[in-house]
């Protein structure tokens, strides 16, 4: 475990860098050491060290204090422990609010410098364990996870499972909260490529610029503030998969960029002039209506056409009533066990509920639903009376006042709700307002309605 | 080899150490090196570094490993004092008496705990030069000591697997010499 953590001894006299490196080396670390506190910022800059040791007295331009600032800069996760042979209240105060995480005096006891060192590399490697356990936690998803009785998922899952282990692109289509990344990550997981990263960006999330370099990355000084290299998610996901989510969403210009990567395999980081070639295979989702988009020139058809090699459409929840129950009690075994809450099964009442309700926030909204009711009851098993917030929501038909109101008011508001409601989706809102999608969009024009 | 003059039993133990544990023979050279130059006279100690330093130009090529027998107190620029200190994975490793022995706390002397402490710090450095690195097993000879208490508590013997290593590596010695099998 030691000889992954690397140390960097800062000091002036060769001797006491060269003496210390030696008795640290003999406890298995990799040390390395610099003159002055200029070599030592060119060397952090370049490599990154568990612990720095810096002597407080350096001549050179750069003392103790200095060097620890710039160090800090860079690797704010560093620990950097100040060396000096006369203790002064004043610069121990000193180091210590600039960072420093010890302060120590020489010689020193061996025993004080051994704790010290091993105080520091146990919490380093628990926050590593800790990181690596976290993404196996949050990211280790299989085609079990999804639970569907429905057949229209189960013949999605089929597929899904066929292609795990394709470089094929897919389009993973359907309303928010359905589990598209879900769906995503399953595909990954399954196929040849689950030992490889899975990265996910979130395209409407993001403003084009950032998007653009969070994608590709850039080179020190592209532009103001791109203090270094930095390698874009792209680079990340090489050997790998790369979601790309709400993939509706990105400026022509992004499209262009997404378009030639997908065909050559290369890319230029931002401020960059080395080709970059991967091997990357890309899922998209998109909850938006595509083919409205490339009618209407929000949407470059040839992109679609490289995105949409293997399509899946995931059906609202509405759609598929069936797999509530079932949801349901999966989601009451997942949360109880995480909440720390006795609560075992829900009742038919309940259920009736569950089952009359529309979920316009479809399986996420359903997930959050019963979390708050587990929350909430004081019961093993969720009843009606768990669940009256659903009801509440829910205007009861017949008793909807009308506001006083213009024609033309009423209507603009009924499109903008089912604008709303099925996230920006113009063929559902068409849908759910009885229209057709070329209606709808007359609509929005004339009242100026923002989607 | 022996930085100036040091006792009977303290290049008695070093000898036997070496060929209980490992099987090598060890000869000693007494170099009529002075180790004055390294006299630290604010701290009233030597400095291991510079000492180290002058056995590494010494070294004879026919030697796979140099251990320096020393009886004053050594000390790092860092440190209050050391025990000892070797290269790892190279040639040279120097072991200091004055604070194995009990008359260095102002106590009776103790020939044989001073021995038994001896053996475990000479075989503790020669680990050193074997490769070997500190062993989390406290009982193992290659366990970290910065007090006499855990000198006293750790074996006169490597572990299992620190054993292991080191006559793997004796046996390269023997098989082509340090020089070859380090390359």
């Amino acid at each position: 475990m030691k000889r992954h953590w690397k140390i960097l001894i800062v000091d002036d006299e060769e001797v006491m860098c060269e003496s210390l490196a030696a008795w640290l080396r003999e406890d298995g670390y990799t040390v390395e050491v610099a003159f002055s506190g200029r070599e030592a910022v060119a060397k952090a800059s370049k490599s990154e060290y568990a612990i720095y040791f810096v002597d407080l007295k350096m001549p050179g331009g750069m003392d103790g204090i200095e060097t620890l600032m710039h160090i800090r800069r860079t690797q704010p996760e560093a620990s950097i422990i100040i060396i000096t042979a006369y203790a002064t209240v004043d610069t121990a105060i000193a180091a210590m609010k600039e960072g420093a995480q010890e302060y120590i005096v020489k010689p020193c006891n061996p025993e004080e410098i051994s704790l010290l060192v091993n105080r520091i590399i146990k919490v380093k490697n628990l926050q590593r364990e800790n990181e690596i356990l976290r993404k196996k936690l949050n990211k280790h998803y299989e085609f079990r996870d999804i639970v569907s009785k429905n057949a229209k998922m189960q013949e999605l899952l089929r597929l899904a499972a066929d292609v795990s282990s394709l470089r094929s692109t897919v389009l993973i289509r359907g309303a928010s909260g359905t589990g598209k990344e879900l769906v995503a990550r399953a595909i990954h997981y399954s196929g040849d490529r689950a030992q490889k990263p899975f990265i996910a960006v979130s395209c409407a999330a993001l403003t084009e610029t950032l998007l653009e370099s969070e994608l590709f990355g850039y080179e020190k000084g592209a532009f103001t503030g791109a203090s270094g290299q930095s390698r874009g998610k792209f680079e990340m996901a090489d050997s790998g998969t790369l979601f790309l989510d709400e993939i509706g969403d990105i400026s022509p210009k992004l499209q262009a960029d997404l378009l030639r990567v997908l065909q050559e395999r290369t890319f230029y980081r931002l401020g960059g002039h080395q080709e970059i070639r991967v091997d990357v295979r890309v899922i998209a989702a998109t909850s938006v209506d595509l083919e409205s988009a490339i009618a209407e020139g929000r949407f470059r058809s040839d992109l679609f056409y490289r995105l949409n090699v293997i399509e899946m459409r995931i059906p609202p929840l509405r759609e598929r009533r069936e797999d509530i129950p079932l949801l349901a009690r999966h989601f009451i075994e997942k949360i109880a066990r995480e909440v720390n809450r006795e609560v075992a099964d829900v009742s038919e009442s309940g259920l009736r509920i569950l089952l009359d309700y529309d979920w316009p926030g479809n399986v996420r909204e359903l997930e959050n639903a019963i979390e708050r009711a587990i929350v909430t009851s004081r019961n093993r098993v969720l009843t009606d009376a768990d669940f009256t917030f659903l009801t509440r929501d829910t205007p009861a038909k017949g008793s909807w006042v009308l506001p006083n109101v213009s024609l033309a008011d009423l209507e603009k508001q009924a499109i903008s709700a089912a604008i709303r409601r099925t996230d920006g989706n113009i063929r559902e809102a068409a849908a759910c307002l009885g229209i057709d999608r070329s209606t709808l969009y007359d609509k929005i024009r004339r009242y100026d309605i923002q989607r | 080899m022996t930085w100036g003059e040091c006792s009977q039993e303290f290049m008695d133990e070093a000898r036997a150490s070496v060929a209980d544990e490992l099987g090598a023979p060890m000869t000693l050279v007494d170099t009529g090196f002075d180790s004055s130059f390294a006299f630290d006279a604010k701290r009233r100690q030597y400095n291991s570094g510079l000492l180290l330093h002058r056995m590494v130009e010494w070294c004879p090529p026919e030697a796979d490993c140099v251990i320096g027998l020393i009886e004053e107190d050594l000390f790092i620029p860092m440190l209050s004092f050391v025990y000892g200190q070797a290269q790892v994975g190279g040639p040279c490793g120097l072991v200091a008496a004055a604070r194995l022995r009990q008359e260095f706390y102002h106590m009776r002397g103790d020939a044989t705990l001073f021995r038994r402490r001896a053996r475990k710090e000479v075989l503790h450095e020669i680990g050193h030069t074997l490769t070997l690195v500190h062993c989390a097993d406290p009982q193992c000879v290659m366990s970290l000591a910065t007090g006499l208490p855990q000198v006293d508590r750790k074996s006169e013997t490597y572990c299992p697997p620190c054993r292991l290593i080191a006559l793997e590596q004796v046996q390269a010695w023997e098989h082509s010499g340090r020089k070859e099998s380090a390359r």
